[in-house]
């Protein structure tokens, strides 16, 4: 007599990006490279056309991965409202008073979730036609060292001809 | 009109917050200890990406998540914003996202970053959030 009461202990193998089609893959990508560049440029004012009128901003750090607190690290209602960025401007305005990046366009991993785009940093482009940000949760941690390891090794796409990056909305 | 506005805003935002802090407790509550009626929590067409694997519909979610092994979830970061009606269609929507450590039977305890939307379905007596749609990565995937 056998019993067949097993409990799983094997996890799903992991895939990379998840873009739903090929169409999807190719306008998400365009407009992620878009916006990285010039995220990373000296003026992210151009960001502005990337965000919608009514667009939402928020930033997490999380700090003591290594011991982490039992309890979930939430604000107080006030000050969580007051770190949430509201409307375009706000929002590039914040965006504009952070350090200067360089992002490796080849470490990103783009997850299309219905009409969601999560990355990494969990940002959200649910208008399909005419691409734009309704809301954005930047998340920043420490990069692993196998992350550290495998960055801008491999080279970036070649920049588009003209000096200024655009986006297109 | 701007003032009225930005009442508005700070009353949907309360909203989120709200139905996200609650959300997140019985959520990760429900995975770790009452697995077989974790798809309650989505919508009948929910969609899971998971580690970019394509999970939609209740039957396919209630599958894989009988597949999965058991686990112990721990929220380190919540965050929650309220998403814009223009892109939903006018459904009260909110957009979850957590990050945290999970240690699944016979594995490893890893780190993870997930994301949810969140609608309000009214029914005659009162408001339930649904999950329509939900995306999980480990953070160290790759490895």
């Amino acid at each position: 007599i056998a019993f067949d009461v097993e409990a799983p202990t094997t996890l799903p193998p992991c895939k990379g990006s998840y873009f739903g089609s090929d169409d999807l893959k190719a306008l998400v990508l365009r407009f992620l490279q878009q916006y990285y560049s010039i995220y990373d440029s000296s003026d992210r004012q151009g960001l502005l056309d990337a965000y919608h009128d009514g667009a939402c901003c928020s930033l997490s750090i999380p700090f003591g991965h290594q011991n982490p607190p039992s309890a979930l690290l939430l604000s107080p209602p006030a000050m969580r409202f007051k770190l949430l960025k509201h409307t375009r401007l706000n929002v590039v305005a914040f965006l504009n008073e952070l350090p200067k990046t360089q992002h490796d366009v080849n470490s990103f991993v783009v997850d299309v979730c219905a009409q969601t785009v999560s990355g990494g940093d969990g940002r959200q482009i649910p208008r399909l036609g005419a691409l734009c940000i309704v809301n954005d949760e930047l998340f920043v941690r420490n990069a692993t060292t196998e992350e550290i390891r495998k960055a801008f090794v491999m080279p970036a796409p070649t920049p588009s001809s003209s000096p200024v990056p655009t986006l297109s909305a | 009109m701007t003032s009225l506005h930005k009442t508005d805003f700070k009353t949907y935002v309360d909203q989120a917050c709200r139905a996200a802090e609650e959300f997140v407790n019985i959520y990760y509550e429900t995975m770790d200890k009452r697995r077989r009626v974790l798809t309650r929590l989505y919508l009948d067409k929910a969609t899971l990406v998971w580690n970019g694997n394509a999970v939609s519909g209740q039957e396919a979610l209630n599958e894989f998540f009988e597949m999965l092994p058991s686990s112990e979830f721990q929220i380190n970061v919540l965050d929650c914003q309220p998403v814009h009606e223009q892109a939903t269609q006018s459904q009260t929507t909110v957009l979850v996202v957590t990050c945290g450590t999970v240690k699944f039977d016979g594995n490893k305890q890893r780190y993870f970053n997930q994301n949810f939307l969140l609608t309000a379905q009214a029914t005659p007596t009162n408001t339930v959030w649904k999950i329509a749609s939900d995306c999980f990565r480990f953070q160290d995937w790759a490895s």
